[in-house]
């Protein structure tokens, strides 16, 4: 495959799916696995387990582990690039209008009813989470303490994250050894 | 320095979020709203709305918005590339040895805690920034209205936010 089509495969999908990650990857699939059966569906649905797990954006990642399969790092390179330019270019053409437009009486009154739907959607996007999640006892109290250490302490989100990470590593530690005895 | 700044903030926020582009709010806020003030809570609503209606992963829309705002196309350069690289960097370490990764144990588990932590953190934003788009009654049935209808899962959520648009020219 030509460096310019693959390219243009992820410009293309980023550029014609509204909503991010969560539409964007079912389009790839769709691209990469069934139309030109250039990943195997296995295959596919390891990168959706492993972006998963990662930080970061998920149609990025999923473009770099894609662009890496069919094209090494040259390619990781490539569909990374073919995944941000339409972002990149439609919110800076956008912005610098939003910035004209944006005390004109009509659009705010617009994004005065845009901004409830905001909130509801993150929300929404919490819980969703939250659904997938197998829960017990242990982790609902963990929830709890983590909400109210950010929201009412204002820890930052970044030494919850370690917070978190460290937690992690001991109780893996744990289990591995009381697995041992 | 600036756009330095601009991109260590992002390159943070990149490395740190786990999730997808919606759970990168939680640490943009507390990054470019609350601790640089470079923008208010409104034009952060604002921002996600855009991201949300317009093509591409939402992280990076944020992101470049963001960074226009601070800084025109350079900053919108410098926080897109801050965002992206760090899980590029990761994505290509885990693509060449990925197989050993996965099934370990302390990973596992590290993920499932972190997903609690992601989870709180963006109800809190959530939280956080309702005083700022639920300031009345009107605002309370538009958000009502919209969280049934994510929760419906019937429709694209770019057509939802942007007939709450639609229904705020009505209301107000």
């Amino acid at each position: 495959m030509r460096n310019i089509s693959l390219f243009s495969q992820f410009f293309k999908i980023a550029f014609f799916t509204l909503g991010g990650g969560y539409a964007i990857l079912p389009v790839m699939r769709n691209h990469f696995v069934i139309k030109t059966l250039l990943i195997e569906e296995e295959e596919f649905q390891e990168y959706l387990s492993l972006v998963q797990g990662m930080p970061g954006s998920l149609a990025v990642n999923c473009a770099t582990f894609i662009g890496y399969r069919l094209k090494g790092p040259k390619g990781a390179v490539i569909a990374v690039l073919g995944s941000v330019m339409p972002s990149f270019m439609v919110i800076s053409t956008i912005s610098y209008f939003f910035a004209k437009i944006g005390e004109n009486p009509v659009v705010m009154r617009f994004f005065m009813g845009i901004r409830p739907a905001v909130v509801a959607l993150i929300l929404y996007f919490a819980f969703t989470m939250a659904r997938k999640m197998n829960w017990n006892l242990t982790k609902a109290v963990f929830l709890i303490i983590f909400f109210t250490l950010f929201l009412l302490f204002r820890i930052n989100p970044i030494v919850l994250i370690l917070i978190g990470v460290t937690f992690g590593l001991g109780y893996s530690w744990y289990v591995l050894r009381e697995a041992k005895k | 320095m600036i756009l330095m700044t601009l991109f260590f903030t992002f390159f943070k926020v990149g490395l740190f979020s786990f999730g997808g582009g919606l759970a990168m709010l939680p640490l943009i806020q507390n990054e470019i709203v609350i601790k640089l003030n470079w923008i208010s809570q409104g034009e952060f609503l604002d921002a996600i709305a855009i991201a949300q209606v317009t093509p591409g992963p939402i992280a990076l829309n944020v992101a470049t918005y963001s960074g226009y705002r601070v800084y025109g196309v350079l900053g919108s350069l410098f926080a897109t590339l801050g965002v992206v690289l760090p899980s590029f960097l990761i994505c290509l370490m885990l693509a060449v040895m990925f197989q050993k990764v996965r099934g370990h144990h302390a990973y596992q588990s590290v993920l499932e805690i972190i997903k609690l932590v992601a989870v709180a953190l963006i109800a809190s934003t959530a939280i956080i920034l309702s005083p700022n788009s639920i300031v009345d009654l009107k605002g309370m049935l538009i958000f009502l209205a919209a969280l049934g209808l994510f929760a419906s899962e019937r429709f694209n959520p770019a057509i939802i936010i942007i007939c709450s648009g639609l229904v705020g020219l009505l209301l107000y």
